[in-house]
């Protein structure tokens, strides 16, 4: 068994160099600083575009929710509102430093109506439309709010400089003052409230605006971090997914060994002993040997041979070899010693997994067998080929019909029941069409590869 | 006879040895693989090779490969393919060619001493020798079709030129195919014909045959 273990976990973000702590006295001069006000200006331009498209989503969803062919149109902006997640991590990870591990991906179930399916079930698109609603409100909040305050800090700070080029004012008794008027006759225009104001620009430059620019690109990192990242339990589908992949892939391969251990071991051997029997068999033959001893020869010679015979049935039925030179050739053998007229199209230009390719050809083992001994047919066809990352395998037959995946009832599960787990092992999927009376089809659907998403 | 062996499972291989030994066979060579069986044929030209179809390194065909190498390099040594299963397209591939002098067994017909000392003789001599599971199977797939009718187009071009005395490579020349896909016609053709190659008999004699009486 070969597991390799690559250091660090797979499928989360590269760390990125985590930012020095925010300080509130040097706030002002740390680069973070900066990088999240360019953020708070770039989350204030994208707030209403992201608003526009959750509203049109959500709208454009309840009107065209009354057809079928209608619901396409949501589950693509559904599934597509996850490149607004994708945005959204970029500048998080980019300007805040906080790096937020991408969702599970999206996974498009096969068909039309899987697509409508996938797409209004998507998890990962619906809380990016929720993070486009919820941070329209904190977006232009936190911006506002770090804008003005730069700007009046700014401002108050300067006053002493600009206020000449403010008109004159005139106060109550009928003095004439430039400067910014504070309240009823009361105007920055005397050197104390001069130095006072630019204290307070100061203050409000140096110190307030750093924390609450701070303080906003904490909430918005956290509310992308909330909302845009994966949950615990899609996290925990996928590796249980992945755990599962792995199973059927190591019992793939421990069925493969068995067979070869079979194969170099004891079926060398029994065809050794057949040979050699055989062989004593025929130099006793010339001389006059007891007839006893021809006789045990005889049928240990004829046991050998039929030890073979079963001992080549058990290893073919664990796994078939010539599955190691691709599924066509092994379907080919398959069709021609079939009891029926049996037609194969096999059309793969890329070999699907050992797995893959083992489950289906005892699917169609399986189920040209069924055609025999069940439906009583007297053709059948095989179509097997590639479409879009899936494997498409398409038995059908002439007989009667009848077929379906027995539910327990006896405490006995058919064939097909057997089929159906097998295919699901792999997130396969497998459907029946078989009334009364015939034909039957049977369509099996499974991935090309075991783990698209690893 | 002067016979190469090569056997990846070390116990059949002496035990082939001793059973031909012991006949007043002479063994040239018994190795374990094919590159090494193409070497000892090279160096000591044996008249008959037995094969094992299943060896290192990937355990699936090296046997029929390294047949069809060998009839290509050496067509003089006849060759015996043994396996443990019968697979239509390795004996498709095998019989596509040259019929004459090969054959292919399964692995469990060495218990029938006589008759597979006898088998190897008649490879030997340029007979072609099929397990009766090949045959089964190359009709089964053959039933598949019927006949002439079943054709395509570059097909039937293929078989009239058969038809003329031509040779793959001289048919290859004709169409502007590459050998290997007039091959691959010629394998459809056999198997369209239902021409389940019986011992002695030339399929491409037989495919013309037919055709001709079309």
């Amino acid at each position: 068994m070969t597991t390799i273990l690559a250091p660090g976990t797979p499928g989360t973000a590269a760390p990125a160099p985590p930012l020095p702590a925010y300080r509130f006295l040097s706030g002002f001069f740390q680069r973070r600083t900066w990088s999240a006000f360019l953020y708070h200006w770039c989350s204030l331009v994208l707030a209403s575009l992201g608003l526009a498209y959750a509203v049109t989503t959500v709208s454009l969803g309840a009107s065209l929710a009354v057809t079928v062919v209608g619901l396409a149109v949501p589950a693509a902006l559904i599934a597509g509102a996850r490149s607004w997640g994708s945005l959204q991590r970029a500048l998080c990870r980019s300007l805040l430093g906080t790096p937020v591990a991408d969702p599970v991906p999206f996974r498009r179930r096969p068909g039309f109506t899987g697509f409508i399916r996938s797409g209004l079930a998507d998890a990962a698109g619906w809380r990016a439309i929720a993070h486009q609603a919820l941070s329209f409100v904190t977006s232009v909040t936190g911006a506002t709010v770090s804008i003005a305050f730069f700007f009046a800090g700014l401002g108050a700070m300067t006053h002493w400089f600009w206020y000449q080029f403010l008109p004159p004012q005139q106060a109550s008794d009928g003095s004439w003052h430039r400067g910014s008027q504070l309240g009823p006759d009361v105007f920055v225009d005397t050197p104390p409230l001069q130095l006072a104001y630019a204290g307070l620009g100061a203050l409000l430059f140096f110190f307030l605006w750093p924390a609450l620019n701070h303080a906003f690109a904490r909430l918005q990192a956290a509310l992308a971090a909330g909302l845009l990242g994966p949950t615990a339990a899609s996290l925990r589908v996928r590796d249980l997914e992945r755990s599962r992949s792995r199973t059927v892939e190591e019992s793939d391969a421990k069925l493969r060994r068995i067979e070869r251990d079979l194969h170099d071991g004891t079926q060398a051997q029994l065809v050794a002993i057949a040979m050699k029997v055989g062989d004593a068999k025929e130099r006793l033959a010339g001389e006059a040997a007891s007839p006893a001893v021809m006789a045990l020869l005889e049928s240990a010679h004829g046991t050998a041979k039929d030890a073979l015979v079963d001992l080549r049935d058990l290893a073919r039925g664990i796994h078939p070899p010539v599955l190691n030179d691709g599924l066509e050739t092994a379907l080919e053998t398959l069709a021609a010693n079939a009891a029926i007229r049996t037609s194969l199209i096999c059309s793969l230009p890329v070999r699907p997994s050992p797995a893959v390719e083992a489950i289906a050809y005892f699917c169609v083992m399986e189920l040209v067998t069924n055609a025999v001994k069940h439906a009583h047919a007297h053709q059948v066809r095989i179509s097997v080929k590639s479409d879009g990352g899936r494997l498409r395998v398409r038995v059908g037959d002439d007989g009667r019909g009848g077929a379906a995946v027995a539910t327990a009832v006896d405490g006995h599960r058919s064939g097909l029941a057997g089929l159906a787990e097998r295919v699901a092992a792999v997130d396969g999927a497998l459907a029946i069409d078989s009334p009364r009376g015939g034909p039957t089809t049977v369509s099996i659907d499974l991935p090309l590869a075991m783990d698209p998403a690893a | 006879m002067r016979i190469a062996i090569a056997e990846d499972s070390a116990i059949l291989r002496a035990g082939l040895v001793e059973l031909l030994t012991g006949r007043g066979h002479d063994v040239t060579a018994a190795v374990g693989d094919a590159p090494s069986l193409l070497a000892a044929v090279t160096e000591q030209e044996p008249e008959v090779v037995i094969l094992d179809n299943r060896m290192p390194p990937t355990h699936t065909n090296e046997g029929v490969r390294a047949a069809l190498t060998l009839r290509q390099r050496h067509p003089d040594v006849s060759v015996l393919v043994f396996s443990q299963y019968v697979e239509t397209r390795y004996a498709a591939d095998l019989f596509a060619n040259h019929p004459a002098g090969v054959g292919y067994l399964l692995k469990d017909r060495v218990a029938e001493v006589g008759t597979f000392v006898q088998a190897l003789e008649r490879v030997r001599q340029g007979e072609t020798v099929l397990d009766p599971e090949v045959v089964a199977q190359l009709m089964g797939a053959s039933r598949q079709r019927d006949g002439i009718a079943a054709l395509t187009a570059r097909e039937r071009e293929v078989l009239e030129l058969m038809a003329q005395g031509r040779t793959n490579a001289g048919i290859a020349e004709a169409l502007f195919l590459s050998p290997g896909a007039v091959e691959k016609n010629v394998t459809s053709i056999f198997a369209k014909l239902q021409l389940a190659p019986a011992p002695n008999d030339h399929r491409r004699v037989l495919a013309v045959l037919k055709y001709l009486q079309v």
